[in-house]
């Protein structure tokens, strides 16, 4: 029991933020994360290389998401697949300024996914290969979901209503 | 090549010094191509904002790592089921494995028991008693006596007939059980041959061949269902001898 807790708890916060951009809210965050501990210490023989504990408990929280989602599916999707792959500017760059609330607000309107590899790109510090190995496909099939994924929330952003906000190095100066 | 090709490594390429080889192409292109190094620019800077807010804006309850950890300390480890099943089987197998040897070794010790307390009896009654109760040279007619008084079956053994020296016969308490007797010689050396049923004496299947036992040569064993041991003054080169001629061993 000793060894679990050394070995997982001290990746405990970078999980829950990461919950926290999948799920959309604090409460589902916190269950997701406690659902995943329990399947940790169920399975925690399992784990050969405690060295790779992190990318094991991301695996572990993907898939966790991924079934949550589908079981429940409360959240309004954009079709990426109908995004033509063109120049428009607004899909290749992200806008000058945008709020807090719309990076959430594009981020959970995207496919499970799209939105899993882009989190795990952002929030885990994982390189494309281990977020491959952490989501079993090639890593190809990583990069391309993260530029759609990008695509689709430059997109969002872009065409957001709410007053903008411009983020300089994640402090918030309003304009 | 043509920034057109590269959208999606321009996209994803995790900064401006990377030299991980999947992006190698990328590194050279903005070498070359100020308009996309200037993107990229742009977008990393982007891209750090955001992920920036984003770690910002998901502040960690207070109460969670102690939640956590007591959800976990009250559910006990589950061990793979293949691991389990082994587990079991292999200590199955292993009590198995150790009380099959255990038990064959204390029944090995048991019969050396009974078979040295066997010989040690038949000595004893061998030097008591030299003479028969019923004399004959006939050993079946000593095997029919025999049969009478003790009232069950006493055959001729082969080794009998094979001595040629027969003298009589008498019946005797060997140890708790009555046993048949023949008198008779090896060589001219005084020797008794005992019958008795072997499981009285817990020696069923056992052998002793002709050995030297308390300056006497000794032999057990079996022969129809009869067990007999043989006490004689012979040495036990012509005892042997004799066994080999009946093909008793």
């Amino acid at each position: 029991m000793a060894r679990f807790e050394e070995i997982t708890i001290p990746h405990v916060e970078a999980l829950y933020k990461m919950a926290y951009h999948l799920a959309g809210t604090r409460d589902n965050a916190e269950d997701m994360v406690q659902e995943v501990y329990l399947k940790a210490r169920k399975s925690f023989h399992t784990l050969k290389e405690y060295k790779k504990c992190k990318s094991w408990l991301c695996s572990i929280l993907y898939r966790h998401f991924v079934d949550e989602y589908r079981r429940r599916k409360p959240y309004v999707e954009v079709d990426i697949n109908n995004i033509p792959d063109n120049d428009k500017p607004e899909e290749n760059d992200w806008p000058e300024h945008f709020k807090f609330e719309d990076i959430s607000r594009s981020l959970n309107k995207l496919d499970p996914k799209y939105r899993v590899p882009l989190v795990a790109h952002f929030l885990s510090g994982e390189s494309y290969q281990e977020i491959a190995e952490s989501l079993d496909i090639p890593m190809g099939t990583v990069m391309s979901r993260i530029h759609r994924a990008k695509k689709a929330m430059r997109k969002e952003l872009a065409s957001a209503t709410t007053p903008p906000l411009k983020i300089v190095n994640g402090a918030k100066n309003e304009m | 090549m043509r920034c057109e090709n590269l959208k999606i490594e321009l996209d994803t390429v995790p900064s401006l010094e990377t030299n991980d080889p999947y992006f190698a192409g990328v590194a050279s292109h903005i070498q070359t191509c100020d308009i996309c190094r200037a993107k990229l620019i742009k977008r990393l800077e982007a891209e750090r904002s955001i992920k920036i807010a984003l770690d910002t804006m998901a502040p960690v309850p207070e109460t969670l790592v102690s939640s956590v950890i007591n959800n976990t300390k009250t559910l006990r480890p589950v061990k793979s089921r293949w691991r389990k099943w082994s587990a079991i089987a292999a200590s199955f197998l292993l009590v198995v494995g150790l009380s099959a040897s255990s038990y064959s070794y204390w029944a090995h010790l048991q019969t050396q028991s009974a078979l040295k307390r066997l010989c040690a009896i038949s000595i004893k009654n061998h030097e008591m008693h030299s003479e028969p109760d019923f004399i004959s040279v006939n050993a079946e007619q000593i095997a029919t006596w025999l049969s009478k008084r003790l009232d069950r079956v006493v055959r001729v053994p082969e080794f009998i007939l094979a001595s040629s020296a027969v003298e009589g016969g008498r019946r005797c308490a060997l140890g708790k059980y009555a046993a048949g007797v023949f008198h008779f010689e090896i060589g001219g050396k005084r020797s008794t041959l005992f019958s008795f049923y072997p499981q009285q004496f817990n020696v069923e299947g056992a052998v002793v061949p002709p050995k030297l036992d308390m300056g006497y040569t000794v032999a057990v064993w079996s022969e129809d269902g009869l067990g007999y041991s043989l006490v004689s003054e012979a040495p036990p080169d012509k005892v042997k001898a004799l066994f080999v001629k009946a093909k008793v061993i």
